[in-house]
């Protein structure tokens, strides 16, 4: 992995290693105050199976690099290449779809939707995906399993802990075997002792080839990372 | 199920006080729809039924008139319907005399409507008991003194005024037998009991042979208010239609169709009033989804975000916000067809309580077509009704909604 601040700082990937790649980003936006400049020419490499923690204080642009990064938003100007494409020249479309069978989310407030149960959130990206239904049953049941959940499939968000939340919100990441998982604070609602598991199981994505991208304020969730950046008033500091 | 009904049918359980609400308000204004849409073909369509009923496939009436509606006379009817009869296809062709008679010498003297044919069995009524008008026969002397003349009358007159079957009455054209004119009366026995098909709801009906019916009243000879043609195969309609409308230029005859698009032509006044009350229905329907639907999406910006960041595309979410109005409209639909179906029962029964309207005939009147309108007008109102909350949810930024979320 790579990081660095300017385009020079990226390099080739003849191994075809690299999952991300972004290329002296900088994102403005046209506030009534004035421009805000929340990322100012970052560059940063995330490859195969690397588990990458971004810290920062708020307001210092870790989460629109997280959210550039995931394509659910494009540069002002500089280039992201997700997988080999530059999310700035896809159609709405192809960028969907690229979230939606590359890409895992998870969020600070899980985001789970509330009228389904655990297993509907988890099935929901598998049936947008065209997964047929025995098997995203299946994989359902068995990402529940992994993030210690088997017993809960059928409750919804409302009657689970914040723990268990984010646990299904991680196998709704997984649900389509995404080769990139982005996490944003995905502590931030936790007590100490579950963020630290929630730590150790996106950890765990990335011994099994997942590249892990966390935006976090916790320190003890970056030290489980194999690398952390740090970022400030927009750059990587 | 695809993930669109999925997350359609499961955010309308979300909030099922709200959303039965809202359907039970969708219930309401697809019934008055519904009623409306019967309305406004509802006589055309009933006319229609009756005219089926009668198996007449051409009515033949002076120029501009529709059957029954004013004292218009064909000059030389009999001529004319013998020369119809003769016409390929033709299997009967009655001359019918259209007029009001005054019953008396029983209990009460009274006004009715009276048929005249020229033979029983012309299937211009239906004779329920007792016996129909003999076949052939002589006309009776004016002066009353011959034998009586065989009438049949319609339930209405037995049921009011007593009468019954062997009972004499004597009929005439005046109320006072000395104002008759030219005309005389005739004595008459009742023969039979008929269903006279356009009967109002209290309206006296006698039927009686054209010759005596014409003395009675002095028409002239050979004259008849209107020429009822039957025939055995509907492909020769136009072509006796033709044949007619060229034989004789003071006539006009009428194909079912053609009657009943001049009948209808009449009748535009419910039809403008259906279509009022049916837009100001679908309005309602259309403001009551967007609104609820546009409500709902205010309170999940945050789950559209995760959905499009899931990876769903802005079509794909602004179909499911579509969807939901639709199904909306969907499960209305069973509600707003029994409630329609109540209140048009009742509207009906009031408006053909009015005078001057036949029993047989239908206000609202549920057909294939009406139903189909109904359904579809609501299912496009449903789809139109989410539309405007599909497209903020489509254009919803991701970000900057998950941001905004997250501040909240």
């Amino acid at each position: 992995m790579t990081t660095g601040r300017d385009g020079a700082a990226g390099r080739a990937d003849p191994a075809g290693r690299l999952v991300v790649s972004a290329r002296n980003v900088a994102k403005h936006y046209e506030m009534p105050g004035g421009v805000v400049y929340a990322l100012r020419g970052v560059s940063l490499d995330v490859e195969r199976g690397a588990c990458l923690a971004i810290l920062g204080p708020s307001g210092c642009g870790k989460s629109t690099l997280l959210h550039l990064l995931g394509g659910v938003d494009v540069p002002t100007s500089g280039s992201v290449d997700v997988l080999g494409h530059d999310t700035a020249r896809l159609s709405d479309g192809a960028l969907a779809r690229l979230r939606l069978f590359h890409i895992g989310f998870v969020f600070q407030r899980f985001f789970l939707l509330p009228m389904l149960t655990a297993e509907e959130n988890v099935l929901l990206p598998m049936m947008e995906a065209g997964v047929p239904a025995a098997e995203r049953r299946d994989r359902a049941r068995a990402l529940l399993g992994r993030v210690g959940l088997a017993a809960r499939v059928h409750h919804r968000p409302g009657q689970l802990s914040g723990g268990e939340m984010q646990r299904a919100a991680i196998a709704r990441a997984l649900a389509n075997q995404p080769q990139i998982v982005l996490a944003d604070e995905p502590t931030g609602e936790l007590d100490e002792a579950t963020g630290r598991e929630i730590g150790a199981l996106l950890h765990d994505l990335s011994r099994e080839g997942i590249a892990v991208v966390m935006v976090t304020h916790n320190p003890e969730l970056a030290g489980m990372a194999d690398r952390s950046i740090r970022m400030k008033d927009g750059a990587i500091a | 199920m695809t993930a669109l009904g999925f997350l359609a049918s499961r955010t309308l359980r979300r909030n099922p006080v709200r959303t039965a609400l809202v359907v039970l308000g969708l219930c309401v204004t697809g019934a008055l729809l519904l009623d409306m849409t019967m309305l406004a073909g509802g006589l055309e369509a009933s006319l229609g039924q009756l005219l089926g009923r009668l198996g007449f496939a051409i009515r033949v009436v002076p120029k501009g008139t529709l059957p029954f509606s004013g004292d218009a006379q064909i000059p030389d009817a009999d001529g004319l319907a013998a020369g119809i009869v003769g016409r390929p296809g033709v299997t009967a062709a009655v001359p019918v005399v259209a007029t009001n008679v005054y019953v008396g010498g029983g209990r009460a003297a009274f006004a009715s409507f009276a048929l005249g044919v020229p033979d029983g069995g012309t299937g211009v009524y239906t004779v329920l008991q007792g016996q129909d008008l003999p076949r052939g026969g002589r006309a009776e002397p004016p002066d009353g003194t011959g034998a009586a003349v065989p009438v049949v009358v319609n339930r209405n007159m037995t049921r009011l005024d007593g009468v019954r079957i062997g009972d004499e009455v004597v009929l005439s054209g005046a109320p006072v037998p000395e104002l008759s004119g030219s005309a005389g009366s005739v004595r008459a026995r009742v023969v039979g009991v008929a269903d006279f098909y356009v009967d109002l709801a209290t309206q006296r009906s006698i039927a009686l042979r054209t010759v005596d019916l014409r003395r009675v009243r002095g028409v002239p000879p050979g004259a008849a208010s209107l020429i009822l043609v039957r025939v055995s195969d509907p492909a020769r309609v136009g072509a006796v239609v033709a044949w007619t409308n060229a034989r004789d230029p003071r006539v006009d005859a009428l194909s079912v169709g053609r009657f009943i698009a001049r009948a209808g032509g009449r009748l535009t006044y419910f039809n403008q009033f259906a279509l009022i009350l049916s837009t100001l229905s679908l309005a309602v329907s259309f403001l009551l989804i967007t609104a609820i639907v546009t409500l709902s999406l205010g309170e999940r910006l945050g789950e559209i975000a995760v959905l499009r960041a899931l990876g769903m595309t802005r079509v794909r979410v602004g179909a499911v916000i579509v969807l939901e109005g639709v199904a909306l409209s969907v499960v209305s639909l069973p509600g707003a067809f029994l409630l329609g179906l109540g209140i048009s029962g009742n509207l009906d029964a009031i408006l053909r309580g009015a005078p001057g309207v036949p029993e047989s005939l239908h206000f609202f009147t549920l057909t294939a077509a009406a139903v189909t309108r109904t359904v579809a007008l609501l299912i496009v109102t449903g789809a139109a009704g989410g539309l405007y909350p599909a497209a903020v949810a489509s254009r919803l930024g991701i970000a900057s909604t998950l941001h905004a979320e997250v501040q909240s």
